[in-house]
């Protein structure tokens, strides 16, 4: 694959804009992760009075269930918004977050923390099944509140002949979508606490700030509840009905609540001090009570290893951008003796591609033995390390298990309870017998079954479970499975939600956390004589919850807990906790012993059930047209059509390069190409007719008229999300025609090369700060008609990104270009992203080889200037020293070239990097520097 | 260049064309004709029509006019039909043939129904980048703006024609009174929000407020009572025979006497009501944002019949001797038996329809989206 030639810029710009979608990739599709199809989903369509739910055939029953939510959802808000969306609504349902992950109705990456999108191009809802039936629904209301305020939004604009849409703020969108569909609950009231006690409160005119952030969703559902509380519930709709009268959403506000902005915001702050400034009498921060071990990063899953003369501690966490397993040294008093030592890199192999980070994915077995779990291929792994050998023992995948948490050894070490969701979405209990290597599970429905642990005797599971019924139905309570007779029981029975339960070292005491008096806070069961619950007793009070815990002996734990918006592990001792505040809180058990069902879609509401068709309907249609000095007057438009999951794409590429009426018909340039990216092999065919004046670059003013047409095939396999191999093949019948000095020439020519390319780099503002890229390449081009043209190719590029702290790095770029034979096209050099302070694409040559040598750094984190009348602020300024050395040539080398300097870096709205360069070439084989400086300004990302 | 001189002459054209044409009636002008000359065509707001609509509706004319609508309607007199739409223009038509005789264009949204007073056509304009709007008075004979005035507020809820003045409420429950002329007589803070559509009885103003007060205010606009009867309202007020009759947000139908506000009755719909009931000599008619639509009995409240479509009922329908015309905002004319509540015939469209009809000369008039408006005409009465 060579690169782009200048001559073809009008589509590098419309193709570069339309498929640039992620900082995941590089800028050409060069590198880039690869969105990887394990799985051949089987689709299934049903067809109820407002949605078309396309999901895979093992979950059905879960469809049904989304599908009552959906029609449930779609009646409340059509009063809600006083609006009816008359198009059918496109639902579609994948099984689990990595079936999710697969989907190519996004076309970029989908990390871990998405859990549903509603996408503009065809209206289309996406919702992973997360194997709780409270979530889903959840799910589904919040992406419909998008799909109805999108629609009315819409409608309104155009009733009122408006030339263009005026959209709320992000935080408004999310926060609606939040509060019309969801009721308060323990996490958006513990990040609530957390930024008004400790000064973190992002105010309305400034959420610029936190755009995108969990913090924004939960700010802006507050605001909403409180603009309901202070000014009523109709001016919430009213703030989306007032949104075409002005400019700007502060317009908005300031006249739907009657109000200036500053004012609002003062009143709600103050809302809300008055609501949570009194929890500091009886609740205390975790830095209060606790000691801290880590103050960096995000810290989670705590287990503790005690040898004979030391603790050490074994934890999950991204504290570099990484998630990965750490490990820690800690004193008798439980604090750390040196820094956290990375133990297993995640996120940088196949085998441990990604950690489910703030879940309970680590174990510590007597036997000194730790079990994890990560994303390993299309599906979740178990691993076994040996602290003793310092190994990983053992790896294990299961074909019907797709999602793995919370794994947890028996007492004697022989088996690994653990919760999971298989392929139908359910989230079950299953037990893993380490020595026949398999698995049983317990329960098989869709209550979410999670967190189990064996009881002391390992005799019993206990696990925390929404399958609670009867007056308290659906709240997560404690259930005990009794291995012997498979029976399930209740242990607790409360109203509030259960999860993590554990057993102390020495007293076996069961402790788990709860969220009864509004965080998640640690409790421990109580039980009479006869070892029935009779009830939970409060063990800490902190304003902030504590996640997952582990006992270091029977009163001092270690947890991961909130605080800050950074979740750090914590040392406490419950003995320090005075007993005036261990509240006991009894159960009154009130069920039949039954269970609560959740009920599918009723059969009225069923039009038709069909397995999946592929029907085709625009994404996008584009138009530009472009004129300048140099090409003249260009226009051209593409069009794609895809399929509903968008497994199928054909794009329809046309523009013309006419200067003259009698032009118009041979400058036609179309493409026409399929793309295929349902199976794990992507494919992409196509055909093309090209023409137009092109630059020989060999004189930067020779040119000359080529007309091409032909066809080409793709192929892309994914070794793994960080490596692929391509496969690419074309036919190009070629014409060129004389304008100076240049012979005509004609050319049948074939063109086969394959690559290799792995990318595991992880992306800093301006570009890659660790991990590595990689690309080679060996191609060969051949006029099988006429002889006039025949070299190979060959390229290998690879780059690797030295982290030196968590924001600046060294990049090392070596890369070699080699087209040899005849009529071998030239590479190009010059310019912001190569051999910088040369002019750009000056360089050129058949051969052409290039070395850089970069330090990434933080320069100015943010800088503000207040005008009278306006603010300006930029944040995230990077700096850059490099060096540079290279050069192209045909057939004699004659110099290396470099260039030395420093430069800027800006990423604007996190879509282009504005990039200035200071420095001086350096000449003649590095023995000259330019007399004065060259200064380059140009946009792109860092190597 | 000769390129150049066609585009030149393209956007010329264009400009031309888009320049807004006057309101102008020369001819068939009548003073003396009643037509439908406000919403509801009375102060008190009555939809109802002694007559039958019979089963066959002919398709006269539909035309779109490229302008939607609120839940609004039109107005009509002497064979022309006024009409106002959210891109801010108001528009004449020949109902028979449904030319476009003329339009005027202001900047903003008009979301009520234009009041006909004499010669003038009143309509009021909330006015883009501004929390002001205009009370426009219009000459459509002349063909000029005679009078305009401006109001602190959004003018969402419908005129009051009285015979005394011209009432609006504003959005911020302030009560304006004008009169024909173009004068403004007061402007009025009552207190609280209103978003229901007021209505007029023995000279007083009857409306509901945002926080569930039955408020009847006297025309010199000192206010005669103000009574917690609801959480709400947001649905419009009519007055029959001595009551007065309005939908709050939590699916009540309140029944009540207007002159103390007390309620006689009330009936508990499925959801949240929006639009003003209608009622003929012996029935009250109404639907909700839930898709279902009422009969009562007007002295009662007693369900008589009750369906559910799939659809919502944002804008108030007419009554006839046999049947119901009701809009459902999914894109549907409903024909409803009110004898029965048989939906007797269905007109679909694609897209929503939000325009209280009116029957007017014998014909049925009604939107569909984007200010598609259609004529059907009665074919045997």
């Amino acid at each position: 694959m060579q690169k782009l030639e200048p001559n073809n810029t009008l589509l590098q710009i419309i193709v570069i804009a339309l498929l640039l979608t992620s900082t995941s990739f590089s800028q050409y599709y060069y590198f880039g992760r690869n969105k990887v199809q394990y799985d051949e989903f089987d689709w299934k369509i049903l067809k109820t009075d407002h949605f078309d739910i396309y999901y895979t055939d093992e979950m059905e029953e879960l469809a049904e269930i989304g599908a009552k939510f959906a029609e449930e959802a779609f009646d409340r808000l059509k009063v809600k918004f006083n609006h009816f969306v008359p198009r059918r609504i496109p639902l579609i349902f994948y099984n689990s977050h990595l079936s999710f992950q697969q989907t190519n109705v996004s076309p970029g990456l989908i990390p871990e923390g998405v859990g549903g999108f509603f996408e503009f191009m065809k209206g289309r809802v996406v919702i992973p099944y997360m194997g709780s039936i409270g979530k889903f629904k959840h799910v589904i209301n919040h992406e419909l509140v998008h799909v109805f305020m999108m629609n009315k939004i819409y409608f309104d604009h155009r009733e009122r002949r408006a030339t263009s849409t005026n959209y709320p703020p992000l935080w408004f969108i999310e926060g609606l979508a939040e509060y019309w569909s969801t009721d308060w609950d323990t996490q958006a009231e513990m990040i609530l606490r957390d930024v008004v006690l400790n000064n973190n409160f992002v105010p309305l005119e400034l959420m610029i700030r936190i755009r995108g952030s969990y913090l924004m969703y939960k700010e802006g559902q507050n605001f909403l509840t409180f603009v309901g509380k202070k000014y009523g519930e109709e001016k919430v709709f009213q703030l989306l009905d007032n949104l075409w009268r002005f400019g700007s959403f502060e317009e908005v506000l300031e006249f739907t609540l009657g109000e200036k902005i500053a004012r609002i915001d003062e009143m709600w702050l103050f809302d809300l001090k008055q609501k949570y400034y009194p929890l500091l009498q009886t609740k205390y921060p975790h830095h209060i009570l606790s000691k801290k071990i880590t103050d960096w990063g995000f810290n989670y899953a705590p287990n503790i290893f005690k040898s004979d003369s030391t603790n050490i501690l074994f934890f999950l966490a991204n504290r570099s951008g990484y998630s990965s397993v750490y490990k820690v040294e800690l004193d008798d008093n439980l604090e750390p003796s040196d820094d956290p030592e990375l133990l297993i890199q995640g996120e940088q192999t196949s085998d441990f591609e990604a950690f489910h980070l703030m879940q309970p994915d680590m174990d510590i077995s007597r036997q000194n033995k730790i079990v994890f779990v990560t994303k390993s291929g299309g599906s979740d792994a178990l691993h076994f390390y040996s602290i003793d050998d310092d190994d990983i023992e053992g790896t294990f995948q299961f074909e019907e298990i797709l999602n793995i948490n919370a794994p947890k050894f028996s007492p004697d070490g022989k088996f690994v309870t653990f919760n999971a969701k298989d392929k139908k979405g359910f989230s079950d209990v299953f037990v893993f017998d380490m020595e026949t290597e398999l698995i049983s599970r317990i329960q098989n429905d869709y209550y979410d079954d999670i967190d189990p642990v064996f009881t002391p005797d390992g005799k019993s599971i206990v696990f925390a479970s929404d399958r609670t019924e009867g007056k308290l139905e659906k709240f997560y309570n404690l259930f005990s499975y009794n291995l012997e007779t498979r029976k399930i029981s209740y242990l607790t029975y409360i109203d509030a939600n259960l999860s993590m339960p554990d057993y102390s070292r020495g007293t076996d005491e069961l402790y788990f956390s709860s969220d009864y008096d509004g965080t998640n806070n640690l409790w421990k069961l109580q039980s009479d004589e006869l070892g029935t619950p009779i009830g939970m007793e409060q063990q800490t009070h902190y304003i902030t919850s504590i996640y997952d815990y582990d006992f270091v002996d029977s009163t001092k734990f270690i947890a991961a807990s909130f605080e800050k918006l950074s979740v750090q592990l914590y040392a406490m001792d419950l003995n320090e906790v005075p007993d005036s505040v261990k509240t006991f809180v009894p159960f009154q058990f009130d069920h039949n012993g039954s269970k609560w069902k959740a009920e599918g879609i009723v059969k009225e509401s069923v039009q038709e059930r069909l397995s999946y068709q592929k029907e085709y309907s625009l994404d996008y249609a584009v138009s530009q047209v472009a004129t300048d000095p140099v090409f003249g007057t260009r226009g051209g438009a593409i069009i794609s059509l895809s399929d509903m999951l968008s497994d199928d794409r054909y794009i329809f590429l046309l523009y013309n390069t006419a200067e003259t009426q009698n032009e118009f018909f041979s400058n036609f340039n179309v493409a026409i190409t399929r793309i295929n990216t349902r199976y794990r092999t992507n494919f992409a065919y196509g055909i093309f007719h090209y023409s137009g004046r092109r630059y020989d670059i060999r004189e930067s003013d020779e040119y000359f008229f080529e007309r091409s047409f032909g066809g080409f095939l793709g192929l892309q396999y994914p070794l793994s999300s960080f490596q692929r191999f391509e496969l690419n093949t074309s036919v190009t019948n070629s014409d060129r025609e004389i304008f100076t000095g240049i012979d005509a020439r004609k050319a049948l020519l074939m063109t086969n090369s394959i690559s290799f390319v792995h990318d595991n780099s992880l992306w800093g503002p301006s570009g890659p700060l660790d991990g590595s890229r990689y690309r080679f390449l060996l191609g060969y081009t051949t006029d099988v008609k006429y002889s006039n043209v025949n070299y190979f190719t060959v390229m290998a590029d690879a780059r690797n990104y030295y982290r030196l702290s968590y924001r600046s790095a060294i990049a090392v770029r070596a890369s070699v270009y080699i087209n040899h034979g005849k009529e071998a096209r030239r590479y190009f050099a010059g310019g912001s992203w190569d051999l910088r302070g040369w002019p750009r694409w000056s360089i050129r040559g058949e051969k052409l080889w290039l070395s850089s040598v970069e330090l990434r750094f933080p320069l100015i984190d943010q800088i503000a200037l207040r005008l009278p009348f306006v603010g300006l602020g930029f944040s995230n300024i990077r700096g850059a020293a490099f060096f540079d050395a290279g050069n192209a040539w045909d057939e004699e080398y004659l110099e290396t070239l470099g260039s030395v300097g420093v430069g800027l870096r800006f990423n604007f709205l996190g879509a282009i990097v504005f990039r200035y360069d200071v420095g001086k070439k350096i000449e003649d084989n590095f023995n000259t520097f330019q007399p004065g400086l060259f200064y380059q300004f140009f946009v792109g990302w860092d190597f | 260049m000769g390129f150049l001189k066609k585009l030149v002459l393209i956007l010329s054209v264009i400009a031309l064309f888009s320049c807004q044409q006057q309101l102008l009636i020369t001819d068939k002008y009548s003073r003396s004709e009643e037509g439908i000359l406000s919403y509801g065509n009375s102060p008190e707001r009555n939809f109802y029509y002694p007559t039958n609509l019979g089963d066959s509706l002919k398709q006269l004319w539909e035309d779109d006019y490229y302008g939607g609508v609120g839940n609004s309607s039109v107005v009509a007199q002497n064979g022309f039909m006024f009409f106002a739409d959210m891109g801010g223009r108001v528009s004449i038509i020949d109902i028979e043939t449904g030319k476009k005789i003329g339009h005027v264009s202001y900047k903003g949204e008009i979301v009520t129904t234009p009041v006909i007073s004499n010669r003038r056509i009143i309509f009021g304009v909330n006015d883009e980048d501004s929390p002001n709007s205009t009370v426009i008075f219009y000459d459509f004979i002349e063909g000029k703006k005679s009078k305009e005035i401006i109001v602190k507020g959004i003018i969402s809820n419908e005129f009051i024609r009285h015979p005394d003045g011209l009432f609006i409420l504003l959005q911020n429950g302030t009560l304006v009174r004008l009169e024909y002329f173009g004068s403004k007589n007061y402007e009025l803070d009552l207190g609280e929000d209103v978003y229901s559509d007021p209505a007029s009885y023995q000279d007083k103003i009857l409306f509901g407020d945002r926080i569930g007060n039955l408020v009847s205010v006297n025309l010199d606009g000192s206010i005669n009572y103000k009574k917690r009867v609801a959480t709400g309202f947001e649905s419009g007020l009519t007055i029959n025979d001595d009551k007065y009759y309005i939908g709050d947000i939590d699916g009540n139908l309140i029944c009540g006497n207007p002159g103390s506000g007390a309620i006689l009755w009330q009936f508990k719909a499925k959801s949240k009501i929006v639009i003003t009931p209608i009622l003929d000599i012996r029935n009250l008619y109404f639907g909700d944002l839930g898709g279902n639509y009422y009969c009562l009995d007007k002295e009662s409240g007693n369900l008589i019949w009750e369906i559910k479509i799939d659809g919502l009922f944002n804008s108030t329908g007419i009554v006839f001797d046999d049947f119901i015309v009701q809009p459902d905002y999914s894109g549907k004319i409903l024909i409803i038996n009110k004898l029965s509540g048989n939906i007797t015939k269905t007109i679909r469209h694609d897209n929503r329809v939000s325009l209280s009809p009116i029957f007017y000369n014998n014909k049925l008039i009604y939107n569909s989206y984007r200010g598609v408006l259609h004529v059907m005409e009665r074919v045997h009465e």
